[in-house]
């Protein structure tokens, strides 16, 4: 079938052809098996996930504070009641809020310089999701888009980029920009399964009318086929996979002293939503983490919410790595920026893009590592300063994406990652 | 007349709204398609309950090719192909004791598909 738009390589063809090809026959055969015939062989695929690269980025939404956690000041003017304790890391001390991820700490490493001078939430999420400052006129893919693009095989049997929220569920597709919608969010709220992901019918009279609407739809592509008609139709299949899969997304499956050691809390469920979907081969999980924005009673709430976030965190991170799949996924913990180092009226820190600092781990990271510095009161980096596009580029170096190379997206180069930047090679193992 | 049928037809927006609508503010491009959308009007209970309804009605038509006619006619604002009319007679002949089911999936097919969704 020749395709019209893009880029008609011979490639290009090819590939529609076969993916055509093995999803046009699935309507004859049995529902059961489906996942298979999505894609190469079944070894092949499971091969594919095993080396495939993936990411986990945990965020703390409304910006975490620093000082309470990775670059904490203790007895200064700033530094607040907490304490500083010993992590693996000989010479490294965190906030005590964090005792678990402070046994981790030998597969972490830490970028104590961070400058992004953006102090708005809506800006700073835009600027640390997409290495770029947020410009009218222009949108930039987020990471996990990129991911989704880029790393997650054109067969996978997930959605690219799936992000748990603590709230709302559902729709994604800005997020994609230039990408298109096919890489998306796919947003879970609050933890729960995608909509509409039960067969209202048995699963072999679906298969039957999904046959139909193939053959209407195939015969419609000779008359009209477009870059948004392959779109459509494709969001069919990807909505087959993932009714197939839908037990991926149900955290009651795994073994309940699991659900307690990550925490009866739902940032606890949520990270042990991420291990499963993780192991079941998704590209990029986001988990975010609310709510870190403390105008007020910021030692109060960072006890509470670093509390949760600490078990949960520090147990995912061990499991990742007990079970061998540290090495090939890059882990982040950011925020949108941290908080002043001065303590308001409310016992509040408010927002602070100066001197603050995020977390990392995993894939292509130097564990143990620490990068960048600040003055006794955490007001300046002394040492090592580095922005959001540094930390873009950081990433996708990680996991082993070019992002000096520019895109091709339908006629359209895009650089993916910002070139007045580049990666933070002490971070890199 | 036209009141009475928008206030009847009203109470269907929402949940078609809420998956293809976009945030106030924001530019609506109707050509994104999502996976949520696609969940939606395969699995979702507006669209197969309409169906159902759709497919009591046609599944009485006892001739398939003014059957044929009705359905493409309602759904697509064409009439059917030779083909499309051969399509139809070969499906409708696999569940000979389920004319309304076989019926429900015509309808539901052409609801779904591309030409539908970009053809009009």
């Amino acid at each position: 079938m020749r395709c019209d738009y893009s880029c008609r390589s011979d490639e290009h063809v090819m590939n529609r052809r076969g993916f055509l090809g093995g999803v046009a026959g699935l309507g004859l055969g049995a529902a059961s098996g489906l996942g298979s015939l999505f894609g190469r062989s079944g070894a092949a695929s499971a091969a594919m996930a095993d080396q495939g690269k993936q990411m986990l980025v945990v965020w703390l939404a409304g910006g975490s504070s620093q000082l309470e956690t990775w670059d904490p000041k203790p007895g200064t003017v700033t530094g607040g009641p907490f304490r500083a304790i010993e992590t693996s890391v000989p010479g490294v001390k965190i906030c005590e809020l964090l005792p678990g991820t402070a046994k981790q700490m030998h597969r972490m490493a830490l970028v104590r310089g961070v400058n992004t001078k953006e102090d708005d939430h809506g800006k700073g999420h835009y600027l640390m999701h997409t290495g770029r400052p947020q410009t009218p006129g222009a949108e930039h893919p987020h990471l996990g888009s990129i991911a989704a693009r880029f790393l997650n095989p054109e067969e996978g049997p997930l959605p690219g980029y799936i992000h748990i929220t603590p709230g709302g569920g559902g729709l994604g597709g800005s997020e994609a920009a230039i990408l298109g919608p096919k890489y998306g969010a796919l947003y879970l709220g609050n933890g729960q399964p995608p909509n509409n992901t039960g067969r209202p019918l048995p699963p072999e009279a679906d298969a039957a009318r999904h046959a139909l609407r193939r053959r209407m739809n195939d015969r419609f592509a000779t008359r009209r086929r477009t870059a948004e008609t392959d779109a459509y139709t494709t969001t069919y299949e990807q909505a087959l996979q993932l009714m197939e899969r839908r037990e991926v997304f149900d955290v009651s499956k795994e073994p309940e002293r699991d659900r307690d050691r990550y925490g009866s809390h739902d940032f606890g469920r949520h990270c042990l939503l991420a291990r499963r979907l993780l192991e079941a081969g998704s590209t990029f999980v986001q988990v975010t983490h609310s709510n870190y924005d403390t105008h007020n009673e910021n030692f109060a709430f960072h006890l509470e919410q670093l509390g949760e976030f600490d078990q949960g965190f520090s147990t995912l991170l061990d499991d990742l790595a007990q079970r061998g799949r540290l090495d090939n996924t890059l882990v982040v913990v950011m925020s949108e920026f941290g908080r002043t180092p001065s303590i308001n009226y409310l016992y509040g820190r408010d927002h602070w893009s100066a001197a603050w600092s995020i977390a990392l781990a995993g894939c292509g990271i130097k564990g143990g590592a620490v990068v960048g510095k600040t003055n006794d009161k955490g007001t300046e980096v002394v040492d090592r300063q580095v922005g959001a596009g540094h930390l873009f580029h950081t990433y996708l170096k990680a996991v082993g994406l070019d992002a000096k190379g520019d895109f091709l997206v339908n006629g359209r180069n895009i650089q993916v990652a910002d070139p007045a930047a580049s990666p933070i090679a002490e971070l890199l193992a | 007349m036209e009141q009475t049928l928008h206030d009847r037809l009203k109470g269907n927006e929402a949940p078609f709204v809420s998956q293809f609508g976009r945030a106030a503010g924001q530019p609506q491009e109707a050509s994104d398609s999502t996976v949520h959308q696609a969940l939606f009007l395969a699995n979702g209970e507006p669209v197969n309950s309409w169906v159902d309804g759709f497919a009591g009605r046609l599944a009485a038509i006892a001739d398939n090719n003014a059957l044929a006619d009705d359905l493409y006619l309602s759904i697509l604002t064409r009439r059917p192909s030779q083909e499309d009319r051969n399509d139809l007679v070969a499906y409708l002949a696999t569940r000979p004791a389920d004319r309304k089911g076989a019926v429900k999936d015509l309808a539901w097919a052409l609801f779904t598909s591309s030409e539908f969704r970009f053809s009009h």
